[in-house]
């Protein structure tokens, strides 16, 4: 009977998280017995072997699709998703971080192993078919996300940027189980197959407290994705984290949140939708356009792309609420599409920066003259920044394309006027690094050095190839998020 | 006939080339190479025009797939191409006149410390122009149409040492994206209606949905979109602005970009588009008053302007209002005829004038006089003595442009004014706008001409010697559109003249579904109210051209500097009895006419209410939305609280 | 009086509130955490009465790795105020503000 249990619980559909677990376990092994003050090199060099392995078992179990836990997890094209590209931005990250944290003075192993640990949260995210798992993988990825924007332990603006993003996250923590047990009073059940049908039976007649558990729950998705009015903490630990884990977070957190949001809104509240129309249309609204005000006024490039990520975060709030698979699988297009230009312009912004032991730093003036300078990445930057603010033929533009072609396809003709509109006002920010950097004279006497790390211009290097592929011919990511979805509806 | 992909991958495989080692060739190899990659794609598209041309007329629409492009739903997009006769005008025009602007830029751009990102930019731009005239749907359309504005921002902030460039390319861009805005929103409006953006599929089920119910506002709608973006790209009221201002690049790039071939692609989609805007007859009223308003208008503007390369982007303005005016009259192919004759007299008067002011620069430079504007005509004249060459090619073009008998641009724009006169609805008024254009077009571009070239020279002393003939490798293929815009109108002569119209045939298959599409037959007029016609716009172009003789020459009045203006008007009264009826008449409204439009219309009105004022109005909010960023943790935390209690009073109050 | 399954829920929302108001009032990050696990806990409460009443024993599970979850954070939450203070000799969060606008 013991073994029909096991049996039925499926344990070798998360593979790859167990995979992953051990991964981490490894490297904190490596950690102890690696010489004090050298142990990042080698952990490093595990957690890539790993981040590998993990992959591997990712695509061994590419066919086990089902549940798995009672229920408790769903594993489907969807995850599979997911899995790869959570997995290859981690990879990336752990990937380009080795010199860069030399610089930045945060030569610990911690480093590493809280990115590993956040993939493992972000995993649990994608696969929760219960609000228990969804909350456990939530707590996992921020925990260790407050610890990376705080990593530069001797700079104030870390400190404080972490200490934002966890006092903030602490509260929203708050609402999110308060709405989990509301949900859990009037459904009986916190999975989410049993509350859709729960919703299905009960839906005209449905208890004020499920619609608070609801709203709630949307309010915490809110805050983790960065919607405004929720979305006060995202600049500030943006700036303040140490950069590469800006890119981090501008990209797998958001992804993973999203991915769930998609999950808990699609799967469990799926029959809520009409109701919950208004309330995300003016999230979606506020949200494109206020990041993107702000973003104008901004001297700092990596604090503007802080705000131009909430106006990222709009837009794919607008695919969400078409409720359609077409709007579903133009957010998984974005996510990954996003990740490539956003880690291609970090990753710039970081050779680019002046001083990385300065408190604020990357300014726009350091951008002068750069075309001429260093022409080659440059380039690169243009190409980000095209892609950004969605002029074809880079892949920003497709990614924009689906999102507003499955709006006014589900009739929110309106919503993407606005869009459109603001994605219009987003040119003037992003266009301002390509003046500094081909219309400004040099000056020759402020110029600091470029900062190289071969791993960096590599990667680099794929992701402007990737946007200009995936910008001439974008179908084949197109057909591989629309495969991915069509199992959730 | 999939040799046509050929025709895109010239200019790529030029740009490629001069990108990976242009820097450490020669410029003699960089300039041939990129020009030659041109000359090749030429080549392709006479080939393609000819191929076609053996087709029967009813199977002149070839498709060429290149790859399969977008899958998404129920979307199906190939990356093609559409070889159509419309296709095949403007691939000749645009490989054509850019061959010659490339090998012109050898001679101009010699010296300049970028010449090979010079040429890699101008080979970007021709290839994002193919694109754009190739396509096969919206979105790739839309895609050279982006492709185009960037290369053209790039191109007008060439020389970056100078802010105000820097900022001209910015305003460039920034107006156009208003454009982009509309183009876009109808796309989506046009799949959401159609479900299809490929436009053999689109023009038939378009037809199909609102054909019976035409002018709906659905189609209205969309077709307005359209319209908007076209004011941008081709700089029409209201989105005029940046072209004046994008004067500020390099010649050949005003001459390419700003005259010949981008700008003209506004013009280009709404004549692709042809079936949706025959379906919408408040659109076309609407594109038809546009242009006839900014036809008359920009050519009021250009009366005052002082320096050469200004009147000429007034003047492209005015003219490109004449094609979009033809478009909403339905003389579709009377629009795209003008396009065609326009780009070369256009291209002649540019080029022209950068040999002027390469000249001048020449001379200035040898007296070491580095404050004297070269390019202001106050301090040209006379210029005929030293540059007999440039001048002759000068006056052909401005023959051309002004209309008069046997010249290219008089075949075109007669053909445009005579379909005015013949449509209904809004037809008397534009064409009663392209009249008084005419005549001001050819006024002021006489009184450039004078001003350039007669009279004495006016710049500072001992530099004249200094003037002398620009290089062959310059003045070459300005001979060739010389000859373009003089001949370039037989093409397409009038009915009165011979029965059989080249051009009109040639385009017939195209156009042909879009009148179908609503039952509508073009008039035709009388032959004898054809000659009146003829008559009357003929005697347009001379009046312009008498007025501005009796001003420039007869009485020798001398262009004055803006705060003098006024001054003009005693210096007739006092001096010139006989002027008095026409500054009466004509030129002091046409002078006040011409001061109140462009305040109104470019300085005020446009610059400071519209563009700076909404770019005003967005950075205040931001600064005001910037301030509740406070940096306080205890802020966000009730900002956060009023965000739940919103919510929560939004789902648990339904 | 019985006590009802509302009593309960009247109880937890008063205490979630109180909760709340500390967040939002405190400038003392310590006490600022001690609010955020009022919160934390009225939501307990709430899922351990859904869970008698419902004869269910999920809710009550779920507290176990709420309290846990509340446990570790807080733990991260001490070090970054201990960084914090060694940094700039405050807990006030009202001091700081160095990223804003």
């Amino acid at each position: 009977m013991f073994d029909n249990l096991i049996a039925g619980m499926h344990v070798g559909r998360i593979l790859p998280e167990i995979v992953l677990v051990g991964v981490v376990l490894l490297a904190i092994l490596t950690d102890v017995i690696s010489p004090r003050g050298k142990s990042t090199g080698p952990v490093r060099l595990v957690s890539l072997a790993g981040l590998i392995g993990v992959l591997v078992a990712t695509i061994l179990k590419k066919d086990d699709f089902g549940q798995a836990f009672g229920g408790m997890v769903m594993i489907d094209g969807f995850t599979f998703f997911f899995r790869v590209v959570l997995t290859f931005i981690t990879f990336i990250i752990i990937y380009v971080s080795e010199k860069y944290i030399g610089l930045a003075k945060i030569r610990i192993a911690e480093y590493y192993l809280m990115l590993l640990l956040a993939l493992f949260g972000m995993m649990l995210m994608v696969m929760a078919n219960d609000l228990l798992i969804l909350f456990l993988g939530i707590e996992t990825m921020s925990i260790c996300l407050y610890t990376l924007v705080g990593m530069s332990r001797h700079k104030a603006s870390s400190n404080e940027g972490a200490l934002k993003y966890f006092l903030l996250g602490a509260f929203t923590t708050g609402f999110f189980v308060y709405g989990i047990a509301l949900i859990y009073g009037s459904t009986g059940s916190t999975n989410l197959t049993d509350i859709m049908v729960y919703f299905r039976t009960v839906n005209t007649a449905m208890p004020v407290i499920a619609w608070a558990g609801v709203g709630l729950i949307l309010i915490a998705f809110a805050f983790k994705t960065s919607l405004v009015p929720f979305h006060w903490w995202s600049p500030d630990a943006y700036e303040g984290a140490p950069t590469t884990i800006t890119a981090f977070m501008s990209t797998a957190p958001k992804a993973a949140a999203f991915a769930a949001f998609i999950r808990v809104f699609y799967v469990g509240f799926g029959d809520l939708s009409s109701g919950l129309e208004p309330v995300l249309w003016w999230i979606a609204v506020l949200t494109m356009t206020v990041g993107n005000l702000i973003a104008l006024r901004q001297d700092s490039v990596k604090r503007m792309l802080a705000f131009s990520s909430i106006t990222h975060a709009g837009y794919l709030v607008v695919a969400l609420l078409t409720w359609e698979q077409m709007g579903a699988s133009a957010i998984l297009f974005y996510l990954v599409v996003y990740a490539i230009m956003n880690i291609g312009a970090f990753l710039v912004a970081i050779a680019v920066n002046r001083d990385e032991s300065d408190e604020k730093g990357y300014s726009y003036e350091d951008y002068r003259g750069l075309g001429f300078r260093k022409p080659i990445l440059a380039f690169a930057m243009m190409i980000f920044m095209l892609s950004l603010t969605g002029i074809p033929p880079t892949a920003g533009f497709f990614g924009k394309y689906y999102i507003f072609s499955a709006a006014v396809k589900s009739g929110f003709v309106g919503l993407a006027v606005i869009g459109v509109l603001n994605s219009a006002v987003s040119v003037y920010y992003y266009l301002r690094v390509i003046i500094m950097m081909y219309l400004k004279e040099r000056d020759e006497e402020k110029e600091a050095p470029i900062f190289w790390a071969g791993e960096m211009v590599s990667i680099m290097f794929i992701c402007v190839v990737l946007v200009i592929v995936i910008g001439i011919k974008p179908d084949w990511l197109l057909s591989i998020a629309q495969a991915s979805v069509s199992g959730l509806m | 006939m999939d040799f046509a992909v050929w025709i895109v991958l010239f200019p790529l495989i030029g740009l490629l080339f001069n990108t990976f080692f242009g820097k450490k060739l020669p410029e003699k190899i960089v300039g041939w190479l990129a020009s030659l990659m041109i000359g090749a794609s030429f080549v392709v598209a006479l080939m393609i025009t000819l191929k076609l041309a053996a087709l029967d007329p009813e199977h002149r629409v070839v498709e060429v797939t290149i790859f399969r492009w977008i899958t998404s739903g129920n979307l199906t997009l190939d990356f093609a191409f559409l070889i159509d006769p419309l296709t095949s005008v403007m691939i000749l025009v645009v490989t054509g006149i850019s061959f010659l602007i490339h090998i012109y830029s050898i001679g101009y751009m010699h010296g300049d410390s970028r010449f090979h990102v010079f040429f890699v930019f101008l080979n970007l731009f021709v290839f994002f122009m193919l694109v754009l005239v190739l396509g096969n749907n919206l979105p790739i359309l839309f895609i050279g149409w982006e492709g185009v504005g960037l290369c053209s921002y790039l191109l007008i902030g060439f020389w970056w040492e100078d802010q105000k460039k820097a900022e001209a390319g910015m305003k460039a861009f920034i107006v156009n994206r208003i454009g982009d805005f509309g183009m876009l929103i109808a796309m989506f409006l046009l799949f959401y209606y159609l479900g299809t953006l490929k436009f053999t599929e689109m023009f038939p089920a378009a037809a199909h949905l609102w054909g019976h119910s035409v002018g709906a506002p659905a189609i209205t709608a969309i077709t307005l979109l359209l319209l908007l973006g076209a004011t941008g790209k081709s700089a029409q009221i209201p989105l005029f602005v940046w072209l004046p201002d994008a004067m500020a690049g390099p010649t050949p790039v005003s001459a390419l970009i700003h005259a010949a071939t981008m700008v003209t692609a506004g013009v280009y989609m709404i004549a692709r588009t042809a079936t949706l805007f025959m379906l919408a007859p408040t659109s076309m009223m609407v594109v038809a008053l546009i242009g006839g308003f900014t036809a008359l208008f920009a050519a009021t503007i250009g009366i005052k302007q002082m320096d050469i390369k200004k009147v000429l982007a007034y003047s492209t303005v005015s003219q490109l209002g004449y094609m979009v005016m033809a478009c909403g009259v339905g003389a579709f192919s009377a629009g795209i005829f003008h396009l065609m004759t326009h780009a070369f007299f256009k291209a002649l008067l540019f080029l022209a004038s950068g040999a002027v002011i390469h000249t001048m620069h020449g001379a200035l430079h040898k007296v070491h006089d580095h404050d004297t504007d070269p390019q202001d005509i106050r301090n040209m004249g006379g210029l005929r003595k030293y540059i007999p060459l440039t001048y002759w090619l000068f006056v052909i073009a401005t023959i051309s442009i002004s209309g008069l008998p046997g010249f290219a641009g008089f075949f075109s724009k007669d053909e445009i004014l005579a379909n005015a006169f013949a449509s209904e609805g809004v037809g008397y008024v534009v064409w009663g706008l392209g009249l008084v254009g005419a005549v001001i077009t050819a006024f002021y571009m006489f009184r450039l001409v004078y001003l350039t070239f007669h009279g004495n020279y006016k710049g500072p002393e001992g530099s004249a010697e200094g003037l002398k003939e620009s290089p062959p490798i310059m003045t070459a293929p300005l001979v060739v559109l010389a000859i373009l815009a003089i001949i370039g109108g037989y093409v397409g002569l009038p009915p009165v003249l011979s029965k059989f119209h080249l051009f009109q045939t040639w385009l017939k298959p195209v156009f042909e579904p879009a009148y179908s599409a609503v039952h509508y037959h073009p008039h035709h007029l009388s032959h004898g109210l054809e000659w009146l016609l003829i008559a009357v716009s003929v005697s347009a172009a001379v009046i312009g051209l008498f007025i501005a003789w009796l001003m420039y020459i007869k009485k020798g009045l001398i262009a004055k500097s803006d705060d003098e203006q006024s001054g003009i008007q005693r210096l007739l009264l006092k001096k010139y009895h006989v002027d008095e009826v026409y500054n009466a008449v004509v030129i002091q409204p046409l002078i006040d006419l011409s001061r109140y439009a462009w305040k109104i219309f470019d300085a005020g009105f446009i610059d400071n209410i519209l563009v700076n004022g909404t770019a005003r109005a967005v950075r205040v909010f931001g600064g005001g939305l910037r301030r509740m960023q406070t940096g306080i943790v205890g802020n966000y935390a009730l900002m956060i609280a009023l965000g739940v209690i919103l919510i929560l009073a939004a789902l648990m109050g339904r | 009086m019985e006590l009802t399954l509302n009593h309960y829920l009247i109880l937890s929302a008063i205490i979630f509130a109180i909760g709340v108001t500390g967040v939002l009032t405190r400038r003392n990050v310590l006490i600022i955490l001690m609010s955020v696990e009022l919160m934390l806990n009225s939501a307990n409460m709430t899922l351990i009465a859904f869970s008698h009443y419902l004869q269910n024993i999920d809710g009550m599970v779920f507290v176990f790795f709420t309290m846990t979850v509340a446990a570790a954070e807080v733990g991260i939450g001490l070090a970054i105020v201990v960084t914090m203070f060694r940094n700039k000799g405050t807990i006030d969060v009202g001091n700081f503000n160095l990223l804003k606008g």
